[in-house]
């Protein structure tokens, strides 16, 4: 109910999360994003896990460059989700980027684009990390 | 399909459109007509394959190791589909496996169009197939106004002279292919709020 009522202040988006590059279309603006689809993630023991340190270009630059306590994954493979966790933060990151209503917490509707053999699961895992990110509805389409 | 619209095909027309999306992981071909899915097959071969198959070659070859960016490089700038007349050159750098040593060397174009057979030929049969699974009427309408080829993988030099060489059909790379899939989301989004969501059968 809440989040219907941050929709309000909410446009919506197309996402094409994909592989290498996750673009995301905004209506009346056009493409608003394109990042490739890599996460950099540090160990951060002390704090009982991992924090982000890079999300898109700038970790990009990172792959195959890190050093130990750093990696730099790509979340998505083969057009599906390899790792959940941080797909949910890196499309986090890529909403929140690309809205600049920063006083409520954006909650969009959302058209994610899979690809077309995908399973059950995978949508579900797809339409789940939407909805973590913050997304109010969200729709599929091949 | 949402690739299709990005494109600016007639989608909602009863007629056939045919699209390849390559994309960095899978590679998808669809017949569309009157907003629907006719025919659609998904091949686990995309830009991310490309490279692998260039590290690959360069390690069977040269005997030398290169990262996945220095792969995607060498792919961006001197590789294509289809034998060119201009070969081009590029020099890159990798670790010598025997010595152990990072060493320079240079690479062409014909060597990377060798590297990519295998994934360009799982494509063209991917392609095949879905055309000979068409039904006949629609079939013809993609004869005749040709495969609209999306996604990265779509900027790979001389994809589109493959492509129709081997199926003798036109073939066209779309305008700006990259975002074509996002923009066709974005339209579909505006249109499923002029017509209701079940007209393209979303979930």
């Amino acid at each position: 109910m809440f989040k219907r009522l941050r929709g309000y202040f909410s446009t919506d988006l197309s996402i094409d999360l994909g592989t290498a590059n996750t673009l995301i279309y905004v209506r009346d603006k056009g493409i608003v994003l394109n990042e490739p689809s890599v996460v950099a993630v540090q160990d951060e023991p002390t704090r009982g896990g991992k924090i982000i340190v890079a999300v898109g270009t700038e970790a990009k630059n990172m792959l195959g460059r890190t050093p130990g306590h750093i990696t730099a994954v790509r979340p998505m493979k083969d057009g599906v989700i390899a790792d959940f966790t941080y797909t949910e933060k890196m499309l986090q990151y890529f909403i929140n980027k690309v809205h600049g209503n920063r006083t409520l917490k954006p909650s969009p509707r959302v058209l994610v684009c899979v690809p077309f053999g995908s399973t059950q699961v995978e949508r579900r895992a797809i339409r789940e990390s939407a909805e973590g990110a913050g997304a109010r509805n969200v729709a599929h389409r091949e | 399909m949402a690739a299709a619209v990005g494109a600016g095909l007639p989608v909602h027309e009863p007629r056939g459109s045919m699209v390849l999306d390559i994309g960095g992981g899978t590679s998808e071909v669809a017949v569309l007509s009157l907003n629907g899915v006719v025919y659609a097959n998904s091949a686990r071969i995309g830009g991310d394959r490309f490279d692998e198959a260039i590290m690959n070659y360069v390690r069977r070859n040269y005997g030398i190791l290169i990262g996945e960016a220095t792969s995607e490089r060498i792919k961006i700038e001197i590789g294509s589909a289809y034998p060119g007349t201009q070969v081009r050159e590029l020099s890159v750098k990798g670790r010598n496996l025997s010595e152990g040593v990072p060493r320079s060397f240079t690479l062409n174009s014909n060597e990377i169009l060798e590297a990519l057979q295998e994934p360009l030929q799982s494509i063209v049969s991917a392609v095949k197939q879905a055309l000979e699974q068409t039904p006949p009427e629609l079939g013809a309408d993609v004869a005749e106004r040709g495969i609209v080829l999306t996604g990265g993988g779509a900027l790979l030099r001389d994809i589109d002279k493959l492509l129709t060489e081997e199926t003798g059909l036109p073939v066209m790379v779309a305008d700006d292919p990259l975002t074509c899939v996002a923009r066709g989301g974005g339209r579909i989004l505006e249109l499923m709020d002029e017509l209701g969501p079940g007209h393209f059968g979303l979930e």
